[in-house]
């Protein structure tokens, strides 16, 4: 946060942008993702490596909901969004900034202008997800910094059904 | 898991059993959604109901019967791509609990992934402490638990934007 932050460009994402947002959420979530950590543990999971997963989110994305952040005319950071006609409550999604151009606010901005287009698609409410582990305490940070409160907790396990210790007769 | 609990049949639901299945699912959760009070959860809570468990596809979802009557349920997803089985929402109602029909459920679902050709089993439940029995469940048939999140909430101020 200490870092200039004022050369950073936000804009809505357009179609021609899809195969650079591909680049970012791989770059972005190389260090933070459970693609990874999950493919770590049992190996390269249905023939495709993590990165070949975590690039779908971003190909089956609607590119309307997609926030990127520009330096320089260079793509460093982008967020994603969804919301919900019927809770009114609006989702953050996906967000990454580059290793190299975190601590600078950028992730803060790219958060608050989603938050502003949530709010402005008639939302009530706005949620958010992220992890509990070390690697996610600066994304929580910034979360709390921006006023959300805490709603629930959950935790995702995971077998190999051949490991299974109790058989159906 | 102490008590008896040799009466349970486990089945898989057909379409005639949608009703007794919304009715199953909604008094199974019931106890769960009194102690998440507010106005988000009740929210979410709604449209969860509306969207998911009205629309339940019953291929997907198996009952466990005792005494001829429905007591609780397991519903699961199979991804052929990634090979990985998804235990849904899956309960068991409240006066029928501590019995192993949770686990019972579980087992058959697991079975069911393994037949359908995946190679894994992956399942989402809560870190609070009413979650408790659900997580040494899922931990006593070999599940590792591989990632834990939090999530937020805030109410956006009506002028935004």
């Amino acid at each position: 946060m200490t870092m200039n932050a004022a050369e950073i460009t936000l804009r809505t994402a357009i179609e021609a942008d899809r195969e650079t947002l591909i680049d970012l959420i791989v770059q972005g979530f190389a260090d933070v993702t459970v693609n990874r950590w999950r493919e770590e543990r049992y190996g390269i999971i249905g023939g495709r490596t993590w990165d070949e997963w975590k690039a779908d989110d971003m190909r089956t994305i609607d590119i309307n909901n997609v926030v990127i952040a520009e330096t320089d005319g260079k793509a460093v950071g982008f967020a994603t969004f969804h919301v919900n006609e019927r809770t009114r409550i609006g989702t953050v999604g996906n967000n990454a900034v580059l290793p190299e151009y975190r601590g600078r606010g950028i992730g803060g901005q790219l958060d608050a202008r989603v938050l502003e287009l949530i709010a402005e698609a008639g939302m009530e409410f706005a949620q958010v997800s992220t992890g509990l582990e070390d690697c996610y305490e600066p994304a929580r940070r910034m979360y709390e910094r921006q006023g959300f409160k805490e709603l629930n907790r959950s935790i995702v396990y995971m077998m190999r059904l051949s490991d299974r210790l109790e058989r159906f007769e | 898991m102490a008590k008896q609990d040799a009466k349970v049949t486990i089945r898989r639901a057909v379409e005639a059993d949608r009703a007794t299945l919304i009715k199953l699912i909604v008094r199974a959760y019931e106890d769960v959604r009194e102690r998440q009070s507010g106005e988000v959860l009740a929210r979410i809570w709604n449209d969860w109901k509306a969207n998911h468990v009205c629309s339940i596809d019953v291929d997907r979802v198996i009952l466990a019967e005792l005494a001829g009557k429905e007591v609780g349920f397991a519903s699961y997803r199979v991804n052929a791509a990634t090979g990985i089985g998804i235990v849904d929402d899956n309960a068991v109602l409240p006066e029928y609990r501590g019995r192993g029909i949770g686990a019972q459920l579980l087992v058959r679902i697991l079975q069911l992934m393994e037949d359908a050709g995946m190679e894994f089993a992956q399942v989402s439940t809560g870190l609070e402490i009413s979650y408790m029995s659900a997580r040494r469940m899922y931990e006593r048939q070999g599940f590792v638990p591989l990632h834990r999140s939090v999530t937020y909430i805030k109410k956006l101020t009506q002028n935004a934007g």
